[in-house]
């Protein structure tokens, strides 16, 4: 016992410092500062649509500030994190990591931790751009900080998804696939909104249904529709949203550790 | 400068005449099209909720946005379908989108199809059970221009349930009501609205107090007229002539008194005819005062 808490500190330094070198490395890359040049100037346009509207000028940019952040850090996360093991080990940087005394799952973990917090950057950034187009526009609710909250739960699960692809296959095909996986999550619900109701036969609705609850769904975990009307999430919708993304993720953390024990790296 | 580099020039100049030589000949083209085609297509709400990838109110601003700005382009045959559609599609995306229904109502009150109007005021009183406005948006189009006064007193009765404070729609709902000829409730509805407003310095008040008590003179009469009229014809049903004068009515049993006009007069009454009338005039004239 005495000999595993340093050595679980010394995990968790290690894990500290990959996540600091991902965070580092992710926001010098170009695609962090244009994904997020455009969502800002998406964040400033809002309040010019909101004038093309009628009487619901913060609506507009509630509405479409809520979905920017939602689309831009998404994006944030696939982009980047596809490419977070792939790339270590296409320039062979990861033989070099891992010949120290680091466990595979941690150097996994400490990716990951790393685009969590470049994500928090990112969606913190947005945030404060939104609140100020808010505050002088005279729409700000507090309302919009649990809507974010639930839209990193989200970001977490995708990141976690980004990184399982990373690790079994190559950029081109990761991007295509977390891009299907979030596509999948965001209109999954449609199966059992729209597609179940129109059908008649029992086994082909019973068939729908199970498929829905196979599929992913993102959607779930998002309040931006409730925030406009000032309506709050359901007692309990919290602590189930937050189990909901700590299993989702570590499966996926699980599956990705699995993928990466079994690469032949040494 | 090279002769190839000159060459190159002169062929990015032409490139950029013949784009946009292009572009005007697409643009005249484009212009020829009938203009209610151009933009009127809206998916169904199924597809749409799908599209929208979970930012469902994101994309019934951005629909609003185009309706508001693109209405007046469709075509007077087909622009109610379609308005409707849309319409439909948008609060379908996002059921407690208020302004939607309020200019939804007003782009299909344009062509006068009152059914849709309330189908779309139905559908918005459905979504959010706070929600008054698409009952006072559907009570005043039923009764300033269908005049359909029963219409009208639905909608008004839902809004002043969801609303009860709101004096205006008091008001329009004790309209509604004697436009709809229940002159009992309509008396008992300016009454109530004369009480809550005579010792009230609220704005607006005074003007609710001379409403109140010009309806209340009036509907008093209306009132008095049919429950006299009422008991005359009664009387000639069961004796087989009209009443020698209306205190026989009383005397005979018909009614408990008989009463006088809010001016203090007696209702006059011929014998011949059996015909109750008022000797004062009513506070409402011209063609509104028909009711």
């Amino acid at each position: 016992m005495s000999r595993q808490a340093p050595r679980g500190l010394l995990a968790l330094s290690q894990m500290g410092s990959i996540a600091l070198n991902t965070f580092r490395e992710a926001v010098r890359s170009r695609v962090f500062y244009i994904l997020l040049a455009f969502a800002v100037s998406l964040l400033v346009f809002s309040s010019a649509m909101g004038f093309l509207s009628i009487g619901n000028l913060q609506r507009v940019i509630l509405d479409m500030g809520l979905s920017t952040i939602s689309g831009f850090s998404a994006l944030t996360a696939i982009f980047i994190g596809i490419g977070l093991i792939y790339t270590e080990i296409e320039r062979k940087t990861i033989y070099n990591i891992l010949s120290k005394p680091l466990a595979r799952h941690h150097f996994l973990l400490g990716r990951y931790a790393g685009l969590l917090l470049v994500l928090a950057v990112n969606v913190a950034l947005m945030v404060l751009v939104l609140s100020a187009v808010l505050v002088y526009f005279g729409g700000f609710t507090p309302q919009i900080f649990p809507a974010v909250g639930y839209i990193y739960l989200e970001l977490m699960i995708l990141t976690a998804v980004a990184l399982f692809f990373s690790s079994v296959t190559s950029p081109v095909v990761s991007a295509i696939c977390t891009v299907a996986f979030y596509l999948i999550g965001h209109t999954s619900s449609a199966l059992a909104e729209i597609l179940a109701p129109q059908i008649k036969a029992a086994w082909a609705k019973q068939l729908v249904t199970a498929l829905y609850h196979v599929l992913p769904d993102l959607g779930i975990l998002s309040i931006n529709n409730l925030v406009v009307h000032e309506i709050a999430p359901a007692p309990g919708f919290a602590w189930r949203a937050l189990l909901y993304t700590a299993c989702t993720v570590t499966l996926l953390l699980l599956a990705s550790a699995l993928a990466l024990r079994r690469r032949d790296l040494v | 400068m090279t002769v190839r580099t000159a060459i190159a020039c002169l062929a990015l100049v032409a490139l950029l005449f013949a784009m946009h030589g292009l572009h005007g000949g697409l643009k005249s083209l484009y212009d020829t099209y009938p203009t209610e085609f151009r933009s009127y297509y809206v998916p169904s709400s199924a597809y749409m909720k799908v599209a929208s990838l979970g930012q469902r109110n994101f994309l019934a601003d951005l629909v609003f946005i185009w309706s508001i700005q693109f209405f007046d382009m469709y075509g007077p045959l087909v622009r109610d379908t379609y308005l409707f559609h849309t319409y439909d599609v948008i609060t379908d995306l996002d059921p407690r989108f208020a302004e939607a229904y309020v200019f939804g109502n007003l782009f299909l009150s344009l062509d006068r199809r009152w059914d849709l109007v309330y189908a779309l005021s139905d559908k918005g009183l459905a979504a959010d059970p706070n929600a008054w406005i698409p009952a006072w948006d559907a009570g005043s189009y039923a009764f300033f221009y269908a005049r359909d006064y029963a219409a009208a007193k639905r909608y008004f009765a839902i809004a002043h349930e969801r609303n009860p404070s709101a004096m205006p729609v008091q008001k329009m709902m004790a309209n509604a009501l004697k436009y709809a000829g229940d002159y009992d409730l309509a008396l008992e509805y300016w009454k109530g609205i004369l009480r809550e407003n005579e010792d009230s310095s609220a704005p607006h008040a005074q003007y609710f107090v001379i409403a109140a008590t010009r309806n209340i003179h009036d509907l008093t009469i209306k009132v008095d007229l049919r429950t006299l009229q009422a008991a005359v014809g009664r009387y000639r049903a069961e004796r087989g002539n009209y009443p020698p004068n209306l205190d026989s009515l009383a005397k005979t049993g018909y009614l408990s008194g008989i009463p006088a006009d809010p001016a203090g007069k007696p209702y006059l009454y011929d014998s011949r005819t059996g015909q109750v009338t008022c000797q004062s005039a009513f506070k409402f004239k011209g063609k509104f005062a028909q009711w």
